[in-house]
C-alpha cells in the first residue's frame, strides 16, 4: 500500500540531470513536487508560503544537480528535503515575499493541482467511511480509543492507561482504523487509486 | 532510522497529522516520505480523521461514547455478567472483532505478558500449543481467534487439575475475527490447558498451557 518511489534511481537521475536531460528534470519535479508541498504547508501553514519555498528549493536543487555538484545523489531525496527546509526557514526570516524567478518551464510543472486532488478526494468520502468503520467496530473500548485519540487529543500511553490496554492493542486499533478508512475510501474513489499510482508508474 | 515498522508501531502518521512528532521523528519521517509519497493518502485521512470522526460520534441519537466506564470496567462487567455462567472462578466472553485477522496476528509470536493481560495468538499454519506464565494477579487473557474457526459453534475450555471449565458460543460469526477475553478471577497458582475449538471437525484447536505462579516479575 504504501510503495516507495519506482522511478529512475536518484543517482541515475541526477546523472541524467547533469547531462542536460530536461525530460529528467521534469521528472525530477514531478517525484517530490506534491510532497515537498505537503510537508511545508505542514511546516509553516501557509500555502503561499510552502509554494513560494518549494519552487525555491527545487530549482536550488535543479540548478546543483545541472552542475553536477552534489556528490551522493543517493541522498536525494535528504538533501531536498534539508534544502526545502532551510529556504523555508530563510523565507520566515524575511519580511517580505521572495521574488523568485521563472526559471524555465519546469516552473509551471510546479503549480499542479495534486495534492489539492487528494485533498478534496478525501474530504468527500471521509464522512461515510468513518461511519461505515464505527458502524464495524462492535467493541466499545476500541470506539472509545478512537474517541480519546482523535476527538479529546489524549496521549496514547494515558489511553492505555486509563482502559487498561497494551500499547500493541492500541497500536492496532489505530492503525486498523486508518487502513479500513483507506481501503473504504479507495473503493469509493477509483481515481484515489489513479492518484496513488502516479507515483508507481512515470 | 524510520522505516514501516516503525511507523506502524509508533503511531507516526497520526502523530504527524497531530503535529505532536518530536523533532527528530520529523525530520526522519519527512524524508521516509519523500520516498513514500502514497502515505499522503494515509496523512490526509488522519488528518480529517479527527472531524469525521466528531461528526459521527458526536451526532444526535449515536451512542455517547464518553459515557463508556473505564477503569476495572473489563473486569467487572464481564465478571458480572457471566458469573453465573462459570463455575469455576474464572469467566469467558466472545464478541465478534470484524478485522482482519492478518493483521491482528501480524505480532502472533510475539506475545508478552503485561501486569494484567496476556495477548495469546494464534495462526491456522501454527496452532501448535503455546505455553506461558501468568502472574496470580493477571486478571485477562487475550485469545484472538482467526476467522478460520468461525464455525457454527466456538469452544473454549479450561483445564485445572482440580476442575474445568468449558464455554461455548451460540452465535454465529462467518468471516470474523474473534477476540476471546478470558477473565481469570481467581484462579488458584497451577497449570492449566486452555483449548480453543470450533465444531467443524477439519479444523485444528487452537491450545495453549499456562501456569499461574504467585508472582513473575
Amino acid at each position: 500500500m504504501n510503495a516507495g518511489l519506482s522511478q529512475t534511481q536518484p543517482q541515475d537521475l541526477a546523472a541524467r540531470i547533469a547531462a542536460g536531460s530536461s525530460a529528467a528534470e521534469h521528472e525530477l519535479v514531478r517525484r517530490y513536487n506534491v510532497t515537498l508541498l505537503k510537508i511545508l504547508m505542514k511546516r509553516c501553514g501557509n500555502r503561499e508560503q510552502a509554494e513560494d519555498a518549494r519552487q525555491e528549493a527545487l530549482l536550488i536543487v535543479l540548478q546543483r544537480l545541472r552542475k553536477g555538484e552534489i556528490s551522493d545523489a543517493t541522498k536525494l531525496s535528504a538533501f531536498m528535503h534539508r534544502t526545502a527546509i532551510n529556504v523555508l526557514i530563510a523565507d520566515q526570516r524575511k519580511t517580505s515575499r521572495r521574488g523568485t524567478s521563472a526559471d524555465t518551464p519546469v516552473v509551471e510543472q510546479m503549480s499542479d493541482p495534486k495534492l489539492d486532488q487528494l485533498t478534496a478526494m478525501i474530504r468527500e468520502e471521509s464522512g461515510t467511511a468513518v461511519r461505515a468503520v464505527v458502524r464495524d467496530i462492535k467493541n466499545d473500548r476500541d470506539r472509545e480509543i478512537l474517541y480519546r485519540f482523535y476527538i479529546r487529543d489524549e496521549e496514547k500511553f494515558s489511553i492505555c492507561s486509563a482502559l487498561n490496554l497494551t500499547t500493541v492493542h492500541f497500536d492496532r486499533v489505530i492503525s486498523r482504523a486508518r487502513v479500513r478508512l483507506r481501503s473504504i475510501i479507495e473503493s469509493n474513489r477509483p481515481d484515489l487509486k489513479d492518484w496513488v499510482s502516479q507515483w508507481e508508474h512515470p | 532510522m524510520m522505516d514501516q515498522s516503525y511507523i506502524d508501531q509508533n503511531n507516526v502518521i497520526e502523530r504527524y497529522a497531530k503535529g505532536t512528532l518530536s523533532d527528530e521523528e520529523l525530520e526522519q519521517f519527512e524524508i521516509y516520505l519523500m520516498d513514500h509519497p502514497s502515505l499522503l493518502v494515509d496523512i490526509e485521512i488522519a488528518e480529517q480523521l479527527p472531524e469525521a470522526l466528531t461528526d459521527v460520534l458526536e451526532a444526535p441519537g449515536s451512542e455517547p461514547v464518553s459515557a463508556i466506564p473505564t477503569a476495572g470496567w473489563n473486569q467487572l462487567s464481564l465478571a458480572a455478567s457471566l458469573l453465573c455462567v462459570v463455575a469455576l472462578a474464572s469467566s469467558v466472553v466472545l464478541y465478534q472483532s470484524n478485522q482482519d485477522l492478518r493483521e491482528a496476528l501480524a505480532d502472533s509470536n510475539s506475545v508478552r505478558a503485561v501486569s494484567s493481560q496476556y495477548f495469546l495468538t494464534a495462526t491456522r499454519s501454527n496452532t501448535a500449543p503455546q505455553s506461558f506464565t501468568v502472574s496470580q494477579g493477571t486478571s485477562l487473557l487475550s485469545i484472538e481467534v482467526p476467522p478460520e474457526f468461525a464455525g457454527p459453534t466456538l469452544t473454549v475450555t479450561i483445564t485445572g487439575q482440580d476442575s474445568d471449565f468449558e464455554w461455548t458460543s451460540d452465535d454465529v460469526f462467518v468471516d470474523a475475527a474473534y477476540q476471546i477475553s478470558v477473565l481469570l478471577g481467581s484462579l488458584s497458582v497451577g497449570t492449566y490447558r486452555i483449548v480453543v475449538a470450533a465444531s467443524d471437525a477439519t479444523i485444528d484447536p487452537i491450545s495453549a498451557t499456562f501456569a499461574v505462579l504467585e508472582d513473575i516479575t
